[in-house]
């Protein structure tokens, strides 16, 4: 913490931890919940620049990351619980979003620095989570999935209030609780020519950056330092940021990115191991 | 502790508790990012009287602390090094600094922290737990295990930085994934590659005084690392390095 | 409301005490140092200790009394009846030096979202518990589970810090170490989940949580910027958590 401020200054900038810590918090019930619509319209700046980097690569600008973040969540979890009515039809009459609901992406290790200027957060977690849950993805199974993944985000003072301005997800380890070893079962997965990595993120409908971000664990991926813990620093820009090119609330761009890419037509010629599934076939 | 602190002395000590979690979450992250060789130099204070308690015993004084470090990252050099020679194709042609840590997974989230900072804000008191899970090889291959772990911590403060004076990382359970706590631990038959796997070794403490016996069906209990309480200077409170 | 730059600091260090309150209740639950944790960590105050709660899916425990039977000495006489079989098997002495014997617990608390009331009289937060449990026996197994709960409590400030007031340990899931969650049937009622065992039978018996439902009511139940304590929205017996929405406000 730059304690070279006023005391005012200094104030600021503890209470913009703690609305870090309330906002990431928030998120992660919100998120378990399906309740989106009622995180983004809440938290999330509305700014071509806002970005929501994941395996997958970057959603860029505001409209990109609510359309796949609350129309297409909000479908995907509405068809899957109509889904589960099939099988459980006693959660007719509940609300479909947050009914049979309860992975929690737990928060740990956290960092954070409040530049200079008191004008942006950045800060880094450990997420030790679950996607768990009484019904789970199947419809018909309980759910006890976890999924440890790293989190790098950043915040905006922008219109005297603190404002979620880029999240960047790397998941890197996930399995069924509590069966198999995750680390014996990719490595034998790896020598089969069957371990598909980057799909831990799902695919979102169209992307501006699209591309691997982060790989999941193999026994072969190198460390990757994606989302480096924040220095102090005076101000967010591309040398202090997990979403470079992007790191001016109001819109400018100092990196341009390419048109929306529909992910149908993707060829994810950057991932690798996309060749391992067709090599094993 | 009965000092009374000015509104200015309380928000300075916020500062403290958080810059004490920034540092404790760096040091975590850096376990995924297999740096412990560099953990000694980050983190810990330049005092010769620092202290690492681990299950076995402590690493009492710098050197101490230095070789347990060394272990560690000797450990991780060799598994990369096993790593390079299965799968030549992948990475035979990357550097040692390039495969540093290649295909290993490291997690130690911390959290359900308790932090104190002495009322005369020299040194500080902090205790975490740790739900991990960490990777590492046998003869029979990568094994993951879960990790649950108390982190105790005493801070000192330094030239304006908390640093690291003594440290308790205590497991309690270490135990492979997906397998009974308590059972005979599980293996996967030997591979030929991965031999060399039974001669990676953890440091020896140069105090042999246990401190912690993982968890079993006939062990006692044990509970966490005594819990930080308001203390005014480090005298009048308890240590986690080897006097306590 | 508009606070001075005191009032501002006073908050920014009453969320954190708050924050580090739980965390403390969390590491003395996980030593099943449950005795102390009452004395230590929870109301003092005649009026608070009164109406002090303690919240399982299956209802309350209302005043200190209620609480620290099931507590304290309920879980003690729960001790003892798993020391017996050492007792039985090697002639362990059953006294209380022996207990938690083969037994061990963490309890974290993470995701923590706290706020302070605007009066800066109460707090309330919620946050989420990964955590295990195993008990051994004498043969050297060991029943050992993971487990999974939302936690929301109403804390108040007394004279010496911040106190649990109403605390409601929500119980999400129960994983048996080694099996695979998936083949627990979904319809197995809560009763029969072996971590039910910790309930007890609370003084006001009702729902409090179903957990095949999740966490459908989340988004009424999380804390949110609040001006003064009341029951309705609180972690009490006479607050919303577990209601169905006919039942919590019509419109």
């Amino acid at each position: 913490m730059n304690r070279a401020l006023t005391l005012e200054q200094r104030i600021h900038n503890a209470e913009a931890c703690q609305t870090v810590e309330e906002y990431k918090a928030r998120h992660a019930y919100l998120h378990g919940a399906g309740y989106s619509r009622e995180e983004w319209d809440l938290m999330w700046l509305d700014s071509p620049n806002t970005t929501w980097a994941h395996q997958f690569g970057r959603m860029v600008g505001f409209e990109e990351v609510y359309m796949n973040s609350v129309f297409h969540m909000d479908r995907q979890v509405v068809t899957d619980k109509l889904a589960m009515m099939e099988e459980y039809p006693e959660i007719q009459g509940h609300d479909l979003r947050s009914v049979c609901a309860g992975g929690c992406h737990a928060l740990a290790s956290d960092v954070m620095e409040v530049a200079d200027d008191g004008l942006s957060v950045r800060a880094s977690f450990l997420t030790p989570g679950t996607l768990m849950g009484p019904i789970g993805m199947d419809g018909k199974t309980r759910g006890g999935i976890w999924l440890w993944e790293r989190y790098g985000s950043e915040f905006a003072y922008v219109d005297g209030k603190w404002q979620w301005f880029h999240e960047q997800v790397c998941p890197d380890i996930a399995g069924d609780y509590d069966h198999g070893n995750w680390a014996h079962d990719r490595y034998l997965d790896y020598l089969d020519r069957d371990l598909n990595i980057g799909e831990l993120g799902g695919r979102p409908a169209q992307l501006t950056e699209p591309g691997l971000f982060h790989a999941d664990y193999s026994i072969v991926q190198t460390v990757q330092d994606t989302v480096h813990p924040p220095a102090p620093y005076a101000t967010l820009d591309d040398n202090n940021t997990y979403s470079p090119g992007r790191t001016d609330p109001t819109g400018k761009v100092t990196v341009k990115s390419g048109p929306a890419t529909k992910m149908a037509a993707y060829d994810p010629d950057e991932n690798p191991f996309f060749g391992m599934k067709q090599h094993k076939d | 502790m009965k000092r009374v602190f000015t509104a200015e002395e309380k928000l300075s000590r916020w500062e403290d508790t958080r810059e004490i979690k920034n540092l404790v979450g760096r040091m975590s992250t850096d376990y995924v990012l297999k740096e412990e060789r560099n953990m000694l130099a980050r983190y810990w204070s330049a005092r010769e009287d620092i202290c690492l308690g681990v299950n076995t015993g402590f690493f009492s004084g710098r050197e101490a602390v230095a070789a347990y470090y060394a272990a560690e990252e000797a450990k991780i050099a060799a598994e990369s090094a096993m790593l390079q020679a299965a799968f030549p194709k992948e990475l035979g042609e990357k550097s040692a600094e390039e495969i540093h840590g290649v295909g290993m997974m490291d997690y130690k989230p911390v959290d359900t922290g308790v932090i104190e900072v002495a009322g005369d804000g020299k040194t500080a008191k902090g205790l975490w737990m740790i739900r991990g899970s960490y990777s590492k090889l046998t003869t029979g291959g990568p094994m993951a295990y879960w990790e649950w772990s108390w982190l105790a911590i005493d801070f000192v403060r330094e030239a304006g930085e908390w640093k690291i004076w003594h440290q308790r990382y205590l497991r309690e359970i270490d135990r492979p994934c997906g397998y009974s706590f308590v059972e005979e631990e599980h293996a996967y038959a030997p591979r030929p590659e991965f031999a060399a796997a039974a001669e990676l070794k953890d440091a020896v403490p140069n105090v042999a005084v246990p401190l912690r016996e993982t968890y079993s069906a006939h062990r006692a209990f044990a509970p966490s690392p005594e819990v930080p309480v308001p203390y005014d200077t480090f005298a009048e409170t308890f240590s986690y390095g080897l006097e306590q | 409301m508009v606070f001075t730059d005191e009032e501002r600091i006073d908050r920014i260090c009453d969320r954190e005490a708050c924050t580090q309150l739980i965390n403390r209740h969390s590491i003395y639950h996980s030593n099943d140092w449950r005795r102390r944790e009452l004395d230590e960590l929870w109301v003092t105050d005649p009026q608070y200790r009164q109406t002090a709660s303690l919240g399982y899916n299956n209802g309350y425990y209302v005043g200190m009394d209620a609480i620290a039977q099931h507590y304290v000495l309920d879980r003690e006489a729960q001790r003892y009846e798993w020391l017996k079989p050492y007792h039985e098997a090697k002639r362990t002495p059953l006294c209380r030096e022996n207990l938690g014997l083969g037994a061990s617990a963490m309890h974290t608390s993470t995701t923590p979202l706290v706020y302070i009331a605007d009066d800066g009289r109460t707090a309330r937060y919620q946050g989420y518990q990964l955590g295990y449990q195993s008990t051994g026996r004498p043969d050297g197994t060991a029943e050992s589970y993971l487990e999974f709960g939302l936690l929301y409590a109403d804390l108040v400030r007394e004279e010496d810090g911040w106190k649990i007031w109403h605390l409601v340990m929500e119980h999400d899931h129960t994983v048996e170490v080694g099996t695979a969650y998936a083949d627990v049937p979904v319809r197995r009622p809560d009763s029969e989940d072996p971590l039910a065992r910790d309930y007890g039978t609370p003084t006001v018996e009702q729902t409090v949580y179903n957990p095949l439902f999740g966490w459908e009511y989340i988004w009424q139940d999380m804390p949110r910027p609040y001006v003064t304590y009341d029951d309705k929205s609180g972690y009490g017996p006479g607050g919303d958590l577990g209601k169905p929405y006919y039942k919590r406000e019509r419109r």
